[in-house]
């Protein structure tokens, strides 16, 4: 059953203290990528969760950041997926992580490598999938 | 890098047929009427104002009062059908007494000559229930097609008739109100068959189904109903996903694994029983297709993000 078996990459949220690391797992099994992007726009502090989580506030958009991460690349590279959508990953994907986009891709992966290695090879995949989307529409 | 292997759901709106699936192919509706004791009190007090009229007006006529009697007697077989054919009874299931008995036999109605308002009364009701026999028989032998079509017509020559003569000021009209009592128990049951009719049309038409939100993994699916399903009851659940590209329709069956009270409603979760390993990873496709979409829309809604554009300039 390896399609109920999705990675993710967690650096990010490995980097956050214990209560907010159980708070990450609860956003990302709970909210949506539009509802975490909204929460990104949004930059206001869920107050209610915090508490409950007992996670200090200053965390909460490292918080957004990471559970964004996490989501983005829980995103498996299908045939359904267009360049649009894909782009729209690979862009989200590369913000969270802390790049400008018009960063090099092999310059984004050389510098994740190490520290991220889902995300390394999700962006190697989707780049692939990306790439040979745009051949086959030429 | 860590592995998860529970399934995240998703909110989302899409066309979606459920419906309860312990008869196979046959369409059956919850119908909580039937085992509601107001709603059966209903119908019984009709019935028992009908007879108390009908003994009333064998004393001013009683032809009329036979013929209405007869009348009556095929309405209640039409609604024991009624009843049989929305949860689903046909064939050896669908035991109506004396249905065949009535079906087969002409209404005395018939025999009236069609003169006179009184007689085209009671032989235009006879038509209508003739109209109700027919969608039954339908019905019970699975000719949904039939069923639908049959259910196209709208206008009965019985509602005009009774139009006018409730329109003329004719003081107490023992026969009138028979009908409309007769008519009143019809309604009753016709507002079942309207519900059934809406899911054959679902099963004939897939650009019918109603958009309806829903809580959707690869492994179950969540819902808000009115309906009261029985408890552990086997659904069907038909799904249309995909917005634009790649439609596709999915034909799942599931358990109801629980039912939790929301304000008057119920929320239902039902897990899969029928996916493959294969259809469990297209529904997972679909469903990550549909979040990609809800984020598009937001961030078009939004426009803090170009798609397109200079931006992706150095991904490749």
């Amino acid at each position: 059953m390896a399609s109920l078996q999705h990675v993710y990459e967690d650096y990010l949220i490995r980097q956050l203290p214990p209560n907010a690391q159980h708070l990450c797992e609860f956003l990302l099994a709970h909210k949506s990528l539009a509802e975490l992007l909204q929460m990104r726009d949004q930059q206001e502090v869920d107050m209610l969760l915090m508490q409950r989580n007992n996670v200090n506030p200053e965390f909460w958009s490292q918080i957004v950041k990471a559970v964004t991460l996490a989501k983005v690349t829980y995103f498996e590279p299908t045939a359904l997926l267009d360049q649009e959508r894909i782009l729209l990953l690979v862009k989200l994907a590369i913000e969270a992580s802390g790049f400008r986009l018009d960063t090099p891709l092999p310059q984004i992966v050389a510098a994740v490598k190490a520290d991220y290695p889902r995300l390394t090879n999700w962006l190697i995949v989707m780049a692939k999938l990306l790439a040979s989307q745009r051949q086959t529409a030429n | 890098m860590r592995n998860v292997r529970r399934h995240l759901r998703l909110n989302m709106v899409v066309p979606t047929v459920i419906r309860l699936a312990e008869k196979g192919s046959v369409i059956s509706i919850p119908v909580e009427e039937l085992n509601d004791p107001a709603w059966r009190q209903k119908a019984l007090n009709l019935d028992n104002e009908t007879k108390l009229k009908l003994d009333r007006l064998a004393l001013e006529n009683q032809v009329a009062a036979k013929v209405l009697f007869d009348l009556m007697q095929r309405l209640s077989v039409i609604t024991q059908g009624v009843a049989c054919i929305v949860q689903g009874l046909i064939a050896d299931d669908f035991t109506v007494p004396q249905y065949q008995h009535f079906r087969n036999t002409p209404a005395l109605a018939t025999h009236l000559k069609p003169s006179g308002v009184t007689s085209l009364l009671l032989r235009a009701f006879n038509e209508k229930l003739v109209f109700y026999f027919e969608l039954i028989d339908m019905a019970s032998h699975q000719h949904y097609a039939k069923f639908y079509e049959l259910t196209k017509q709208v206008a009965f020559d019985f509602d005009d008739l009774m139009q006018k003569v409730m329109a003329k000021p004719t003081g107490e009209n023992l026969l009138a109100d028979v009908l409309l009592l007769l008519e009143d128990k019809l309604k009753l049951y016709v507002a079942l068959v309207a519900r059934f009719k809406q899911e054959v049309e679902y099963l004939l038409d897939p650009n019918s189904w109603p958009l309806r939100p829903v809580n959707l993994s690869q492994g179950g699916i969540g819902f808000t109903s009115t309906e009261a399903y029985p408890k552990f009851a086997r659904l069907i659940i038909q799904l249309r996903m995909g917005r634009s590209k790649f439609p596709h329709k999915f034909d799942l069956t599931g358990n109801i694994v629980s039912v939790r009270p929301v304000g008057e409603h119920s929320y239902i979760a039902v897990e899969f029983t029928n996916l493959t390993e294969k259809q469990q990873t297209l529904l997972e496709d679909y469903i990550q297709l549909e979040e990609l979409d809800q984020a598009i829309e937001y961030l078009n809604k939004k426009n803090s993000l170009q798609l397109s554009g200079d931006a992706d300039a150095g991904l490749l």
